[in-house]
């Protein structure tokens, strides 16, 4: 196979589905950042470290898991860089009240503010595992915790949700 | 198996269910109800995240992005006098928007959005059990009759703030649904037809029977089953 032709097709193919993934990526962002700007800076660096590193990835099925890898560890390397300010929840509220009408989506309100709520260490793992679609060994080998930790760390968040989200204490 | 255990792992992912756990919720009535709660809330979980994050929509926080202006002051307060008031034309222009379109029924607004949003509860799927039934059921309150038709969906979902229980009835005029909205009062029977749903708001003692099918449905006919078969309790 003559690979100086078949390379680019293939840049080409991997730069078309990173910017497929790109929205996905970004949600996924957004849930661990609670700002947009902040989200969009992060899927971006995420994103130029991936197509640096591109030849690192052998499975091209699981690009989706690699990237959201990726975008994982971004912004927690943003968070050792240096402290994000704290993002103000009762602005976003305000916000989500008008926004909410129109979207018909007011019973869920309380439950995605009680998602952002929820501390890095609970939240992270949760949003892997429903977003990403990680296994608790996977989780587990990403964040350095042993799976009975990741275990008890996402019984917590869904625990914390559950009494936040009206549900009688166990 | 403890029940300590057997919530640590419903916890972490309220699907699984692995052996050791199947076995320790034969057992258990209260893990059982609390595995029952979290499909709940995972369902709602699920939605919620497939739903864009509320965040803040503001200019770029980087670390070491300050925010600056380089523009002159005055320029800068009578720009903000224009956005003020674009905003107050804009404020207005919104609320009259919403007085035209506004829904003739929010309430039925929003039983119809909260079906919409559970396609699989029309599934002809096997009939719910008599006794997880009757826990849905005796959780808001309400009693229904033995000899009704059979429900093959019931969930307790969260509406408006509170916790409702959500039926599907298989007749054989076909499936609708019920929501029961204990200590929602309407003054009186209320149809409604949007969003390709119809039916019928009844009020009862002590509620409200939100009922509905997909499409045009015979809604008296369905709404004297429900009269018939369910009541709320004292």
């Amino acid at each position: 196979m003559d690979e100086s032709r078949t390379a680019p097709g293939l840049h080409l193919s991997q730069a078309r589905l990173y910017e497929e993934l790109r929205p996905e990526l970004v949600a996924f962002a957004c849930w661990l950042t609670a700002d947009r700007a902040v989200a969009e800076d992060v899927v971006q660096e995420a994103l130029l470290r991936a197509w640096k590193s591109r030849d690192a990835l052998k499975d091209p099925a699981a690009v989706k898991g690699w990237l959201l890898t990726i975008v994982r560890r971004e912004h927690a390397r943003l968070y050792e860089r240096k402290r994000l300010e704290t993002i103000d929840l009762q602005e976003i509220i305000s916000r989500e009240d008008s926004q909410l009408a129109v979207e018909g989506e007011g019973e869920l309100m309380g439950l995605r503010l009680a998602i952002l709520k929820l501390p890095d260490e609970y939240r992270v793992p949760l949003l892997m595992q429903v977003l990403g679609g990680f296994t608790t060994e996977e989780i587990a080998r990403e964040l350095e915790l042993s799976v009975p930790a990741v275990l008890t760390r996402l019984f917590r968040a869904r625990n914390k949700l559950r009494s936040i989200y009206g549900l009688d204490a166990p | 198996m403890t029940c300590e255990d057997a919530r640590v792992l419903i916890g972490s992912d309220p699907h699984a269910l692995p052996a050791g756990l199947a076995g320790h919720l034969a057992s258990c009535a209260a893990c059982t109800r609390y595995r029952e709660e979290m499909l709940v809330l995972e369902r709602d979980l699920r939605r919620a995240l497939t739903l864009p994050a509320p965040v803040r929509e503001s200019g770029s926080r980087r670390p070491g992005a300050a925010l600056r202006s380089t523009r002159p002051a005055r320029r800068f307060a009578s720009e903000s006098r224009w956005a003020l008031a674009a905003s107050v034309l804009l404020m207005a222009a919104a609320a009259l928007l919403l007085l035209v379109l506004r829904p003739t029924d929010t309430l039925a607004r929003d039983v119809v959005q909260h079906v919409a949003n559970e396609p699989e509860s029309w599934s002809a799927g096997p009939q719910v059990p008599d006794a997880g039934l009757a826990r849905v059921l005796a959780r808001a309150g309400v009693a229904r009759a033995h000899d009704a038709d059979p429900v093959t969906y019931a969930q307790t979902c969260r509406f408006r703030g509170g916790w409702v229980p959500h039926l599907v009835v298989h007749t054989a005029q076909g499936p609708y649904t019920v929501m029961v909205l204990r200590g929602t009062q309407i003054s009186g029977r209320r149809y409604f037809n949007e969003g390709g749903y119809s039916g019928v708001l009844l009020p009862a003692k002590g509620g409200t029977f939100a009922v509905l099918g997909r499409g045009s449905m015979n809604a008296d006919a369905a709404a004297n089953d429900v009269t018939r078969s369910l009541r709320f309790l004292p």
